[in-house]
């Protein structure tokens, strides 16, 4: 997966038209909630086996840091 | 390892009851600022819909108490064949003595009779079904397990993260001793690491109740909650879903030596339809082996969900043999599953709790 398939992926989480960024802050956005929050931990854990924690949401500020958390 | 095969054991049947009050979630807006965006995402996403309460009298005990009336008569038994009651519960009529015994007194057991309580949630069916199978293969010959909870007596109404997912309900077994019955599987697991993310904080002996441990508290996104009600980390609990509940279906599976193909259901605990539905794709297991949207009929039923899974919706299929996957995953951290033939196992669909007079 690259970085712009990432994005669409995550446009589908959010469930948002919205074109979304790589720098664009999670916090900002509004659909970014609790249940965003779920499914991304589902589709991180299912597409890259990587787990993401309470503590770890925490430090992700951006897509991008989500992104990187994935490997990618 | 806590993996076991177990010989001659059989569930005779099963019946469930639940609470007197049914609360629809599209009633509840108010606890949602009315956002109706919100609302239509989390009934679609998580399945919120219909769950029942108790009222402020009737307890885990009562509810269990009905199950297991309705199951003796329907199954015929006399009480007095059965040897042993075991009751999982984590709301129970008493701090002491157990709900076990409760029972023992209400239903007029003998003195022959054990009684034994089991402090489980969400896994408490399956660690239920594995200590009455053990009892079963140390002498006794019947035993009546029943499972259930009453979590809307410690939730807080103003706490969304949890009020909203449970239903009180109690289940009731026969489990039988019974030489003709296939080898059974279990594997149970725990990790205590976890007991901060899913528990009642104050109110026991460690932290005893006070005004303090009395006080509603909200916490950063709104939910209100003092310190003596329930309180669920969700994120880290569907993480720890997530990770060990594929990894234990696989190793039951290989453990009994099944395949995915040669079990006829799988009935895992219905925490909400995204959990179940979120693992059964993780695993390639195809819904209609599966039920996985129980959870919007009656909400999260704790240690009675798995009895309630397969008397709401495989009641009518246990005419010819069939092999059941069973796994429940929970509080403690505590997980657990198992694999069983069911064989004219008799399932009575759930029903109401009625207060007799």
């Amino acid at each position: 997966m690259n970085k712009s398939e990432f994005l669409e992926k995550m446009k589908d989480i959010l469930q948002t038209d919205e074109e979304l960024k790589l720098d664009m802050e999670l916090d900002s956005l509004t659909e970014w909630d609790s249940l965003s929050k779920l499914a991304t931990v589902a589709f991180l854990d299912s597409d890259f086996e990587v787990k993401i924690t309470f503590n770890d949401f925490r430090k992700i500020k951006t897509i991008d840091d989500l992104a990187k958390k994935a490997g990618i | 390892m806590a993996n076991a095969k177990i010989k001659n054991i059989k569930i005779k049947g099963m019946s469930v009851v639940l609470g007197e009050n049914e609360v629809k979630f599209e009633n509840e807006p108010h606890f949602y600022n009315n956002d109706t965006v919100q609302l239509a995402k989390l009934k679609k996403m998580i399945g919120f819909d219909t769950r029942y309460t108790t009222n402020f009298q009737t307890t885990t005990a009562d509810l269990c108490e009905q199950a297991a009336k309705i199951l003796i008569s329907k199954l015929g038994i006399d009480k007095n064949s059965i040897d042993g009651i075991v009751f999982a519960t984590q709301t129970p009529d008493y701090y002491m003595p157990g709900n076990a015994h409760v029972i023992h007194r209400n239903l007029g057991f003998s003195k022959e009779t054990l009684s034994v309580d089991l402090e489980f949630g969400c896994s408490g069916f399956v660690y239920g079904l594995f200590i009455s199978a053990s009892m079963l293969n140390s002498g006794l010959k019947r035993i009546l397990l029943l499972t259930g909870d009453t979590l809307s007596k410690l939730t807080n109404p103003k706490d969304r993260t949890v009020t909203p997912l449970f239903c009180d309900t109690g289940s009731a077994a026969i489990i039988d001793y019974d030489e003709n019955a296939k080898e059974s599987y279990f594997i149970l697991k725990s990790d205590g690491k976890g007991i901060n993310s899913m528990l009642q904080p104050a109110g026991a002996y460690r932290v005893p109740s006070t005004e303090e441990t009395r006080k509603d508290i909200p916490d950063k996104d709104g939910n209100v909650r003092n310190q003596e009600n329930f309180y669920m980390n969700g994120l880290e609990i569907f993480n720890f879903t997530l990770t060990e509940q594929p990894k234990l279906l696989n190793e039951i599976l290989e453990f009994s030596g099944n395949t995915k193909e040669n079990i006829d259901y799988f009935v895992l605990h219905q925490a909400n339809v995204y959990i179940v539905e979120t693992i059964l794709k993780k695993l390639n297991i195809p819904f209609e082996k599966a039920p996985s949207r129980v959870f919007e009929k009656y909400g999260n039923q704790n240690s009675a969900s798995i009895p309630s899974a397969i008397c709401s919706e495989l009641y009518d299929k246990f005419r010819e043999t069939k092999k059941v996957l069973m796994q429940g995953y929970g509080i403690g951290l505590s997980w657990g599953a198992c694999i069983m033939d069911f064989e004219n196992t008799i399932c009575i669909q759930p029903q109401i709790y009625r207060r007799e007079e």
